[in-house]
């Protein structure tokens, strides 16, 4: 297991290297002068040569290349010349809210995707699996931005005075004001926290559940749940589509018969035998579509009003702020690799024939 | 996937072993010009868009827009006279080729069945659309014949909740133009778009599959690294980011999904060709002396085609999702053009006190999506049983 895991370690590390040299060349063939973008009719040519010198811009390419690719090892992206604050810092604080509405997402995603694709596959070809199975396709088909707004004016409008109604943007509501764990505990204040506790403070729910704050945590679930839903669905179709012909197949196979005859109750038949086996391949779905829950993230934050990484990027991009869309983009496709991955490892951990193959 | 052609041991089997001849009837007839005059026109407006590259002076869209103008009675004849034709060569003599039968198979399938139906409907909207829309797609509507004369302000409204500034059933959007005008215009636009950069995706993505399997070795290893460099990220991450390069527009956006998609045909063409390279006939194809392209083209191409199909018919799908995310947020078609991301880019902060301007153009998005999904997976089933998820 260990070689395992080493070698497919060994293996993302070109990609990650990849990875770096793309952004970084990516980013210097925007065209315009981040230094004119910035300052507009203000930038003097001796501002921008002093600009340049202060964020490295007059080093030769492969040199920016190597500094950068140094740095980023240290986790320093740089400074965002758009907020004039470090993009770590911008990350730490805006990376939560996008992690914390896909993993919303992933949850929402999975429990009702997987008891979806079971039932459809153990009543096939009944109401239930049609049913599922075009929702399954009319999910998948559907712009996420789109049912995020249709999303918000069904319950935020429409349904306004019923007990369904849920708030359409935000993340909490107006005059929430969450104390951070840290200060709740006494362990660090505002000023002496580390990167780690503001990370792990600016996940809502979270945070509300370390200090215990029952309100505080329904109203940020509360806002989440539209989000999500609409995040969610294209996962959640994908995942439905997948669970179902995969234990369709399992369900068809020698051993399931052997169970059934030696007299197992139907329940422990499905549960059991067909459920755990079939489930296998649905791990590597859940785990790939982490690229659509970012994609869809990054759509559907500005319609929701959440200040993530996706609102960053747009706004990093029309200042032709380097650093910041550089480090957006590393972030993301560096949590990609990581995730495949872990999925690769828990695959062969599942199933002993990867690993040794 | 690899078909091999034999001729049929009628004379060798006793005649009571013999299947029975299988004739087309005229559903499965019709049913197939329909279903070919449908593709070649798909084929007609991607072959437009690869042939834009030796067009210098316009752009892209402008290109296949051209084509689809100035020939535009002729795409339509040579689309229903090729599918005749094929139809003909198909089921010429007593037995129907194993191309029509696959298609027999394929009308079984309820998914295709349907998914056909949609996106035919979508590209004949798309293609009659100044037939169809009632008005023009770009001009508000004041001073048009049988409205009211102009009012103070004519917010955006639908005849459904009263309005008395709408021609048509969908009503009128911030512009006082014609909502349905504009979604059927839109059509055009996503269709170009979506088919066009699955054509260079594929036109792309095949050579380099291709060159990568055939040649293998350190060509290989490279390769697949950069293809797995472009995987590594979320694809509309990495569509913003080239699009934010070139500057936005709907030409660089069609580029950009198309330089994303490619890794996916890449690899589909480069597993194909690992497993047809070794076999029999490419083996004998090369003793007998024939040159590596010969091979490449003659031999392998042909037998890698049918997940290309599938797949590209999907990656359509997911081309004009794609375009319509990248337009919604502001870097695909740039105002007043008719396109749907577009719209509900327009429409994003009215959605509460105007919603139609939001469900009409996501509903067509979706019809478009649907249909091209459906399309993929019927012919997943139809062509390729070993890849079919059912």
């Amino acid at each position: 297991m260990t070689t395992f895991i080493l070698r497919r370690l060994v293996l993302s590390i070109p990609v990650l290297v990849g990875i770096l040299i793309f952004t970084f060349s990516l980013n210097r063939l925007i065209p315009g002068d981040p230094c004119r973008a910035l300052y507009g009719e203000k930038a003097t040519d001796e501002l921008c040569d002093a600009f340049a010198v202060r964020y490295g811009l007059d080093q030769p390419i492969p040199t920016q290349l190597g500094i950068y690719m140094l740095k980023v090892i240290q986790g320093d992206f740089g400074v965002s010349i758009r907020f004039g604050r470090t993009v770590s810092e911008l990350l730490v604080e805006r990376l939560p809210v996008t992690l914390e509405l896909a993993a919303a997402a992933l949850v929402f995603a999975t429990l009702v995707g997987v008891p979806l694709g079971i039932l459809s596959a153990y009543r096939h070809n009944s109401i239930m699996d049609i049913g599922g199975m075009v929702f399954a396709n009319v999910g998948v088909s559907m712009p996420v931005f789109w049912l995020g707004l249709m999303l918000s004016f069904l319950f935020g409008v429409l349904l306004k005075d019923t007990p369904l109604a849920l708030p359409p943007t935000g993340r909490l509501s107006a005059g929430a004001n969450p104390i951070p764990f840290f200060e709740a505990w006494g362990i660090a204040t505002e000023d002496s926290a580390n990167g780690l506790m503001f990370f792990i403070s600016r996940l809502n729910v979270v945070n509300a559940i370390l200090t215990l704050n029952g309100q505080l945590l329904l109203d940020a679930i509360r806002h989440l749940i539209l989000p999500a839903v609409a995040v969610g669905t294209i996962p959640l179709a994908i995942i439905a589509r997948m669970t179902r012909s995969s234990v369709l197949e399992v369900l068809n196979q020698d051993y399931i018969r052997t169970a059934r005859a030696k007299g197992l109750s139907e329940m422990k038949v499905v549960n059991i035998h067909a459920v755990r086996n079939a489930l296998l391949p649905v791990v590597t779905i859940i785990g790939l579509s982490f690229g659509g829950l970012v994609s869809g993230a990054v759509l559907t934050e500005t319609i929701f009003g959440f200040t993530g990484i996706g609102r960053t990027l747009f706004e990093g991009i029309s200042a032709r702020d380097y650093s910041l869309v550089q480090g957006v983009t590393v972030i993301t496709a560096v949590a990609f690799v990581i995730i495949n991955l872990t999925v690769d490892v828990l695959y062969g951990y599942l199933d002993p024939r990867i690993r040794l193959s | 996937m690899q078909r091999v052609e034999t001729a049929p041991p009628i004379s060798l089997r006793p005649a009571e072993t013999l299947a029975p001849i299988k004739r087309a009837t005229t559903f499965q007839s019709i049913a197939f010009v329909v279903f070919a005059t449908m593709l070649i026109r798909i084929a007609i407006i991607g072959l437009a868009s690869l042939l834009s590259v030796f067009d210098r002076s316009g752009s892209i869209r402008t290109f296949i827009d051209g084509v689809n103008d100035q020939f535009f009675v002729g795409n339509y004849v040579i689309a229903v006279g090729l599918a005749i034709y094929l139809h003909y060569r198909l089921t010429r003599g007593e037995q129907m080729n194993v191309l029509f039968e696959t298609f027999t198979h394929m009308l079984r399938n309820r998914s295709a069945i349907i998914g056909t139906v949609l996106i035919f409907f979508i590209l004949i909207v798309g293609d009659f659309a100044p037939v169809i829309a009632t008005h023009n797609p770009i001009q508000p509507l004041f001073g048009t014949e049988g409205l009211p004369p102009r009012p103070q302000s004519a917010p955006p409204c639908i005849p459904a909740f009263g309005c008395e500034y709408a021609l048509n059933i969908l009503g009128i959007d911030l512009n006082v133009r014609d909502l349905f005008s504009r979604i059927v215009y839109g059509a055009r636009t996503s269709l170009t778009v979506g088919i066009a950069s699955v054509s260079f995706a594929i036109a792309i993505g095949t050579m380099i599959g291709l060159v990568s399997g055939y040649a293998g070795g350190w060509v290989d290893n490279l390769l697949m690294m950069f293809m797995d460099v472009l995987l590594a990220f979320p694809s509309l991450l990495l569509a913003i980011a080239i699009v934010t390069i070139q500057g936005p527009g709907l030409d660089n956006a069609l580029l950009a999904i198309a330089i994303v998609s490619i890794p996916v045909y890449a690899r589909l063409t480069r597993a194909s060709v690992l497993s047809v390279k070794e076999l029999e006939f490419v083996t004998a194809e090369r003793s007998l002396g024939a040159a590596p392209g010969r091979i490449l083209f003659q031999q392998i191409l042909p037998n890698t085609l049918t997940p290309l199909i599938v797949q590209g018919t999907l990656g359509i799908g997911g081309a004009v999702l794609e375009a319509a995310a990248l337009s919604f947020i502001g870097l695909g078609a740039q105002p007043p053009q008719p396109e749907w991301g577009q719209m509900l880019s327009e429409a994003r902060s009215y959605v509460f006190s105007a919603p139609h301007l939001v469900f009409f153009p996501g509903i067509a998005i979706m019809i478009t999506v649907l249909g091209f999904n459906l399309l993929g997976d019927g012919l997943r089933d139809a062509l390729d049983p070993r890849l079919s998820r059912r």
